[in-house]
Parts: C-alpha cells; structure tokens; sequence
C-alpha cells in the first residue's frame, strides 16, 4: 500500500523545512518596514539556525543547504557573496566537535556559547570584508550587530524549537 | 586543524561519519571561497548571479511584503480617523497658502522660460524614467542598499540616480531584468559631488554607513553652517545638479556632519531619473554633431 501523502508532506517538512523557515525569517528582516533607524541592525539568522540545530538536532544538516542558505544570507546582507557560506560551514565543523558541551545544559549555557561563537564568527566576518573592501572595516557597526544577534538568540531558537516540536508530533 | 570527527566519545558522533562527507564539506569550502574571491576581482559572473537572485527573491519579497503593507494600511487607516478633524484643519490651511504659492511658481517659470530662451540655455534634462517600489532592504554592518521592482525591462541601467520627492536617495548599482539594487547615499562607499546652497562652495557626500555624512574637501575657507542646504552640484554627472540632498547638523573644525533630506529608514516609492549629462552642454547644436 502506498504511503499517504501526509507522510511525505511530514518526510519534506522535516528535511527542507528548517532550511525554508530560516531562509524565510532572514527575507522578512529584509521588508521594508517603517524601522526609524533600527532597520540596519539585523540579527545574524543564519547563524542562529546553524548553531540551533548543531545543538538539538542528532541528523547532520546537508552541506548543500547550508551553502544555499550562506548564500541567501550573503544576498540579503549585501555581503559578498561566498563570505557566510564560508562561514556557516566553518561554524558548522567547529561545533559539531564540541556539541557535547551543550547537550542536556540550561539555556544559559547555551546562550553563552552561542553568544561565544556569534563573537568568533563576526570577527571572522569582519577581517573577510576588510580584506574584500582592501580597508579596516569601522568595528561599531559589527559590535551592534553583534549585540543584536545575541539578543535574538532567544527568539530565534524559540521560533526554531517550536517548529521542530510541531513537525515531530506528526 | 581542524577535525571533522568527534572521535571515540560525545554526541557528535555520526555527523561526518558518512562517506563521502569530508569532501563535500572541502568541495562546498572550495566553492565558496572560489565565490568570495571572484568577487574581489569583480569578476563579470558574480553580478550576473547576483542580479540573477535578485530577479528571483524580489517576487518573493512583493509577496511577503503584502500582509505588511496591509497591516500598514490599517494602522495609517485608523490612524487617519484619530486625527482627521485636526488634518482637515491643516489641510485648509495648507490651501490658502499653496494658492498664493501657485500664483508666484507660475510667474516665476514664465519668467524663466523667457530667460532661458534669451540665454539659448536648454531646458532642465531631469525627467522620471520610473517609480519603482522598494521591496527590500539590503543591508548589514558593512552595506546601505535598497532592492526596487523596476529592472532593465523599464530601461533601468547602471548609475542612476534615484531620489523621493524630497531629495537624493542613492544610485543605481546593479540591475537585473526586473529588479535593481540601489546603494543608498549613507552607504561607505557611496561619494556624490555636492555644493552649499549659500555660498556655492563644492565639496563632496561621503557615506559612512549611519545615519549622518561627511561633506569633506571642501575648500579651505570653507563657510558652512548648521542649518545650511546641501544640493547635489552634478559634477562626475551622475547627478543631476541642484537636486535637494540634505542639511547640515553639525560643524566642528574640519568635519562636517550632514542629514540627508529624503528619509532613507522609511521608503516606500522611489523615483529613478532619466538624466543624460550631455544635454547639460550649454549652447547646444545637435544639429552639427
């Protein structure tokens, strides 16, 4: 018998649907919305999504998704383009490695880790785009994102756990 | 270096256990730098990709942008019943006095068509090529630009330049066949020639990725003060002249800090110019080209 298309609508939502729902919130950040100078510091979504699912997931997250999503983020950021690919795939290695630290700790922890890696990972994005500008890139506007993506974490992972809860209900 | 498995112990074991992993992970490493180098080298295939994004994330982004642009539409709806005894006031108000306006502006252009025959001065070459709706902004640390819903299909082309009613916005820098990216004036890289309005005296806009800019190399007697007008002076010939595109809010030493007019945080529709600096050639005679 075959199986119902419930169950590969669920097969589909498991597999792709992580990487379409962060690639969604990384779009709507980018909606011109009345923002009254707040507009420019975005979250660093992707990033949250990478170190989420590293975290709470046991599947390993396919490289190809993750360079599409790099890229979607490069676009969207106006950063050029290979740079969060590069990135993400390299957060991705390191903290697979070191997953052990976070699983079964409190949010906290999490958090910190994640706010250490967020720190790590725009620093490096940092010396990228110095280097692809052929300047020192001014370190405040970093700062602030850096601020507000760790400040989204909470959000974000909330976003991305109750999407996770829903899909494995079916 | 780094070690793609997590050895004999910890959670992580089997993420880079199936074959083949390692170098997909070293293939898309690859690509990805390969990508980020081509564009340093501003190789021709990296605009094409992404102007091709572009194309692609722009419908996307007009779709999205509908649930809030009614959730907009409803709060200004609201907003509009809350004030509008006192905006009929206003709006009166604003009648009278725009009437005695229209009276003096239409004097004033039969006057200076008359003068500009006198003169064989041609006629001002700045037109509206389209309004395009800005569907997304483009930004991050490092990066002002803004994504419009008009592309080579309506005759955009590189360079640009794109204002609002009330003054200069940015140029356009990459143009796909339905969409361009705007880089807005704030942005780092962005440099217009403008001049002051009271005293003529050029200088240059230098974008610095905030919400004020820089007006640098102006001339060493320079006379500029808080409150003075900045206008586009349409030397490189991007700009048109004399487009309105900010005020000045700060003056200390050498550094001049100014606001721009248009308000870059909050743009719905956009204007893109037709502007074509050689009918700016004074005395012209097209005839003997």
């Amino acid at each position: 018998m075959a199986a119902p298309l419930t169950h590969y609508i669920t097969l589909v939502a498991r597999g792709v649907g992580p990487f379409a729902l962060a690639a969604l919130l990384v779009l709507l950040m980018r909606l011109p919305v009345q923002t009254d100078g707040l507009g420019w510091a975005m979250p660093h979504v992707t990033l949250a999504f990478v170190f989420y699912w590293i975290v709470h997931n046991q599947k390993a997250i396919p490289v190809l998704a993750l360079f599409l999503l790099g890229l979607v983020e490069d676009f969207a950021s106006g950063a050029p383009l290979g740079m969060n690919p590069m990135i993400l795939i390299i957060v991705y290695v390191l903290l697979a490695n070191q997953r052990r630290f976070f699983i079964n700790r409190s949010f906290a922890v999490c958090w910190a880790g994640f706010a250490f890696i967020a720190s790590a990972a725009l620093a490096f994005s940092w010396l990228l785009e110095s280097f692809y500008r052929g300047q020192p890139m001014p370190v405040g506007p970093l700062f602030l994102s850096l601020v507000v993506t760790i400040a989204a974490y909470p959000i974000l992972g909330g976003i991305f756990g109750r999407y996770q809860q829903s899909v494995q209900r079916y | 270096m780094i070690r793609l498995s997590s050895g004999t112990r910890g959670s992580s074991r089997g993420l880079f256990d199936r074959p083949g992993r390692r170098l997909a992970i070293s293939l898309i490493l690859l690509l990805s730098l390969t990508l980020f180098i081509l564009g340093k080298v501003e190789h021709p295939a990296i605009t094409k990709i992404r102007t091709g994004m572009q194309d692609i994330i722009t419908p996307v982004m007009a779709v999205l942008s509908v649930p809030v642009e009614w959730a907009s539409d409803l709060s200004d709806w609201f907003g509009g019943l809350v004030s509008i005894y006192d905006d009929n006031e206003r709006l009166r108000e604003d009648n009278t006095r725009l009437r005695d306006w229209k009276a003096i502006a239409e004097r004033l252009d039969l006057e200076n068509t008359r003068l500009r025959q006198q003169l064989n001065a041609p006629e001002s070459p700045v037109d509206t090529l389209v309004t395009p709706r800005v569907v997304a902004v483009q930004g991050g640390p490092y990066v002002r630009s803004v994504l419009v819903n008009a592309g080579a299909d309506y005759g955009v082309r590189d360079g640009l330049a794109v204002t609002t009613r009330k003054g200069v916005v940015g140029r356009v820098l990459m143009v796909g066949a339905a969409a361009s990216r705007v880089l807005l004036i704030t942005d780092f890289n962005s440099r217009v020639p403008v001049r002051v309005e009271r005293t003529g005296q050029n200088g240059v806009a230098v974008g610095r990725n905030s919400q004020l800019l820089s007006l640098q190399f102006l001339p060493v007697d320079m006379d500029v003060v808080v409150g003075d007008r900045i206008l586009t002076s349409g030397d490189g010939g991007v700009f048109p002249p004399d487009l309105p595109f900010g005020e000045v809010v700060a003056v200390a030493d050498a550094a001049v800090d100014i606001r721009t007019l248009a308000d870059l945080e909050n743009l719905d529709f956009v204007r893109i110019l037709k502007f074509d600096p050689r009918t700016m050639e004074p005395g012209e005679d097209k005839e003997g080209l």
